[in-house]
């Protein structure tokens, strides 16, 4: 083998590529930092998180970012005032119109206290959100007829930490007139119902008072009504996986092919602990979701039924598709109590894999948790 | 300044030496360096300056203005391009790979670069922001991951001390996240 030419180095080399001492580890900037804690595996990270709020965060966002293959986009300083020393909040709807759907109510998001901003009055214009237009012929009816709220928290001074972490959730925008005939497939005045951003977004707040949103690239995709009803049936009835599978598939594989890098401890690891973390149940669940055929992309990879089945209930990016299944279900066994309401808000807990509804009959508000 | 000669340029391949037109590189710290082209296109940001430079017609290399890299000091830069001249010779070109595409987090550490990496912490600190700098993936994996195998094997404490952390947790923080890390923590206390 060739040996690597030793070089020495200069004192003085320490100053001159960031004009100063790199005074701690946590003075790299995030990607970097972000790398670093990646390369040391899936799991091998997990106690990392208690090294500081950064090392917490970073991990964090990272697992979710990485395993559903989300595209991060940062978010220039949170510290623009227009001329008037308002706080204009013009740059950040940019990047946040990507996630807001008709079905968004409400947005919650948090800045650092400053001394250049802690006087200032905060702005909210006015900003794009999809149409849900009204088809006369099918009786639909406009699930959200409000602009979104806007809400401001303010957060601790220093350290970092991951403040919200929610799904976007998706709009079926033509539910209600199927659900009155559904049963009867030729009488069902809808064609398909449209599912559109399965996305996941997390605010990060970094070292530098920076805000960045994780975003995900919209996924849209169409289930028709003919195979939500038949998905029902093999709900009710049967064991055959359903056809919401295709939808799957194409994420998924994408993750598989990148697998952690000490993929085969967590598997060994978790097949120790399968009995006791009812992953064979989850397994069954995803079953009827994702291709098998997907685990075996990576020939290198020992992918096995068994494997996957270990390993998923420790895995965030499971949360993806049980948050669309599990609202899934909701409008499916639930259809009567929404005819005559209106979805106001979804909001799934990651930690109890929980999702809340709010809706709303007569202005009653009929909030559930499933 | 005089100009330096790139640090491994004169022994090998003469011929490749002879044939391939060379280019300037200029430190922060205002030190030339003279690299064969396609060894410094190993940098997507130098190839990006050497695109601009020059332009759509073929230029004389010679008169060609040093590419002044100012967010990098002369001694890093020197053992960036020791990395670029050895992988070109050895490995060619790095392929293009999608953004995405994280495969390259589970190839190992050639021995050579294992060897080429044993530096000081501040020194592999400068290695990895100046392959972020000038946009060398392969070598930027190569300081994360060796950043990564020393955090391995300390413990959360001694990894703050070393790399001057601070906790900022509250202990009621601090306790929540340990009670989300309860099932991977027993298996590393049996490793």
């Amino acid at each position: 083998m060739e040996s690597a030419p030793r070089i020495s180095m200069r004192k003085n080399a320490f100053f001159v590529a960031t004009d100063c001492f790199l005074q701690s580890l946590n003075s790299l900037p995030d990607d970097l930092m972000e790398d670093i804690l990646y390369s040391v595996g899936a799991i091998a990270q997990k106690p990392f998180r208690l090294i500081c709020r950064r090392w917490n965060a970073i991990i964090m966002s990272s697992l979710l970012r990485r395993q559903l293959c989300i595209g991060m986009e940062d978010i220039p300083p949170y510290r623009r005032k227009n001329h008037k020393g308002e706080c204009d909040h013009g740059w950040l709807f940019r990047f946040l119109s990507p996630l807001i759907t008709s079905s968004t109510a409400e947005i919650i998001f948090r800045n650092r206290p400053r001394s250049d901003l802690c006087n200032a009055t905060y702005t909210f214009p006015k900003i794009f959100r999809p149409q849900c237009f009204k088809n006369k012929d099918c009786g639909l009816r406009l699930l959200l007829i409000e602009w979104p709220r806007f809400f401001q928290h303010v957060c601790p001074a220093r350290g970092a930490t991951i403040e919200t972490v929610t799904f976007a959730g998706f709009v079926v925008d033509s539910l209600q007139p199927m659900l009155g005939c559904w049963k009867e497939q030729s009488l069902m005045p809808c064609s398909e119902i449209r599912f559109v951003r399965c996305s996941v977004s997390a605010l990060l707040f970094g070292g530098d008072n920076n805000i960045r949103v994780s975003s995900s690239m919209p996924h849209d995709f169409v289930v028709s009504g003919e195979e939500l009803v038949e998905m029902a049936n093999d709900e009710i009835y049967g064991e055959k996986p359903l056809l919401l599978t295709k939808h799957f598939v194409l994420p998924f594989v994408k993750m598989l092919t990148s697998p952690p890098v000490d993929w085969d401890y967590v598997v060994n690891l978790a097949r120790k602990r399968r009995f006791d973390t009812g992953a064979r149940s989850i397994w069954l669940w995803l079953l009827r979701f994702i291709d098998l055929r997907a685990i075996h992309v990576n020939p290198r990879s020992a992918f096995t039924e068994e494997s996957y089945q270990s390993v998923l209930s420790h895995l965030a990016w499971h949360n993806l598709p049980h948050f669309v299944y599990t609202t899934l279900q909701f409008l499916i066994f639930r259809r009567e109590n929404l005819i005559g309401t209106y979805l106001y808000r979804f909001a799934y807990d990651l930690d109890e894999g929980t999702l809340t509804t709010e809706n709303y009959l007569d202005n009653i508000e009929i909030r559930e948790t499933w | 300044m005089a100009a330096t000669a790139g640090p491994s340029t004169g022994s090998g391949d003469v011929k490749a030496a002879a044939v391939a037109p060379k280019v300037r590189l200029q430190s922060g710290d205002k030190e030339i360096f003279i690299v064969d082209l396609p060894v410094a296109k190993m940098s997507k940001v130098i190839k990006g300056m050497i695109e601009d430079l020059a332009g759509e017609e073929d230029p004389n290399w010679d008169t060609l203005e040093p590419i002044p890299l100012s967010n990098v000091s002369g001694p890093i830069l020197r053992k960036v391009i020791t990395w670029m001249e050895h992988h070109y010779k050895n490995d060619g070109p790095e392929p293009e790979r999608p953004e995405d595409d994280l495969s390259h987090f589970t190839d190992e550490i050639s021995d050579w670069d294992e060897e080429y990496i044993k530096v000081d912490q501040g020194t592999l600190f400068e290695l990895i922001l100046a392959s972020n700098y000038l946009n060398i993936k392969k070598l930027r994996t190569v300081g994360c991951k060796t950043v990564a195998n020393v955090l391995r094997k300390l413990s959360v404490e001694e990894i703050r001390e070393k790399y001057n952390i601070e906790n900022d947790f509250t202990p009621e923080e601090e306790e929540a996240i340990r009670k989300e890390n309860e099932w991977c923590e027993d298996q590393d206390a049996s490793k």
